[in-house]
């Protein structure tokens, strides 16, 4: 289905549950990973995005589709998932030595990774904000930087400077 | 880079998932729209009860000694959360485009101390309570916009 009956699905409100269904089939996995990708384990990366549809839910009746749907998901997911992690670092209280993905990722069951895999997710976790949510998009979504610059709304200059850094960051990290 | 996209599958395959869990999120996500949509009735009827009960009773008792009736009303101001609470809440909120009249849904639903009341109390108590007063319903919408 293409965006814009998709959007006009969302607008009545006679057929929103219906677009909000199509929504939940057509995103719900790409959502989950970024999610994952930004907490952690399974059970939170589930926690999050139960809260992110629920605001999805509450929110369709005001889209007004300025940006694209996906964007507008996308920024819903990202600031449930940092909602999630400020609060677990409050929690928990925040350690440089060890950040609250890490500790997230070592306690899950879901995890499946050797020494070098968990050190990779360290390198990647350990990236300034930016850098880490463009090395994630580029080297896991393989997204271009056209439709990366939309979703976060930074010229594709920028955003290639900060996948170059991100790259020689996680490299530099490996290399210790 | 090279370097690095050698280990792409192995860091994504990394990270596993139950055995059928995007099948079975996506009717437990899909439920969140039912359950929002029929609940926003119940939420109404829920918030009710408990202030109107307590009134209720102020009302009657005053009533038979002195023969009037006291309207019930709720203090609730933002003063009642934290700041920390509200900041939270707002920074993330506004990012997502949502109007006012949904923020302030929102924190009428989910951030108002009385909550923490009603979650004691289950559906049928409150169905009952409902029974037993005999209130209608549009006495109660009208006693709640009050």
């Amino acid at each position: 289905m293409k965006e814009e009956e998709l959007i006009s699905l969302i607008r009545s409100e006679k057929t929103r549950l219906k677009g909000y269904a199509i929504i939940v089939d057509t995103y719900q996995e790409r959502l989950y990973w970024h999610v994952r990708s930004m907490v952690g384990s399974h059970d939170n990366a589930n926690d999050v995005l139960q809260n992110t549809f629920i605001k999805v839910w509450k929110g369709l009746s005001g889209f007004r589709g300025d940006s694209k749907l996906y964007t507008w998901l996308y920024r819903i997911a990202s600031n449930e998932a940092v909602s999630f992690i400020q609060k677990e670092k409050r929690r928990f209280g925040s350690s440089d030595e060890e950040s609250i993905f890490v500790q997230k990722l070592n306690s899950d069951p879901y995890f499946d990774g050797d020494e070098m895999i968990r050190i990779l997710w360290e390198a990647i976790d350990r990236l300034p904000d930016k850098q880490r949510e463009v090395f994630k998009l580029k080297y896991f979504e393989e997204m271009k930087y056209e439709e990366m610059s939309e979703l976060l709304g930074t010229s594709i200059g920028a955003l290639k400077a900060s996948y170059h850094h991100a790259v020689q960051k996680v490299k530099e990290f490996l290399s210790k | 880079m090279e370097e690095l996209d050698k280990y792409r599958s192995r860091l994504k395959d990394s990270l596993k998932v139950p055995e059928g869990y995007f099948t079975q999120n996506q009717n437990a996500l899909k439920d969140i729209a039912l359950q929002e949509k029929s609940g926003t009735l119940v939420v109404r009827l829920k918030k009710v009860p408990v202030w109107l009960s307590a009134a209720a009773v102020i009302t009657l008792g005053l009533f038979v000694y002195f023969n009037k009736p006291v309207k019930p009303t709720v203090d609730f101001s933002l003063n009642d959360l934290s700041t920390d609470t509200i900041a939270n809440y707002l920074a993330s909120e506004l990012a997502y485009g949502l109007d006012d009249p949904l923020l302030s849904d929102a924190l009428k639903v989910n951030d108002t101390p009385e909550d923490a009341w009603f979650e004691d109390i289950s559906n049928e108590e409150i169905i009952d309570f409902l029974t037993d007063s005999k209130l209608e319903e549009s006495t109660l919408y009208q006693d709640y916009e009050d």
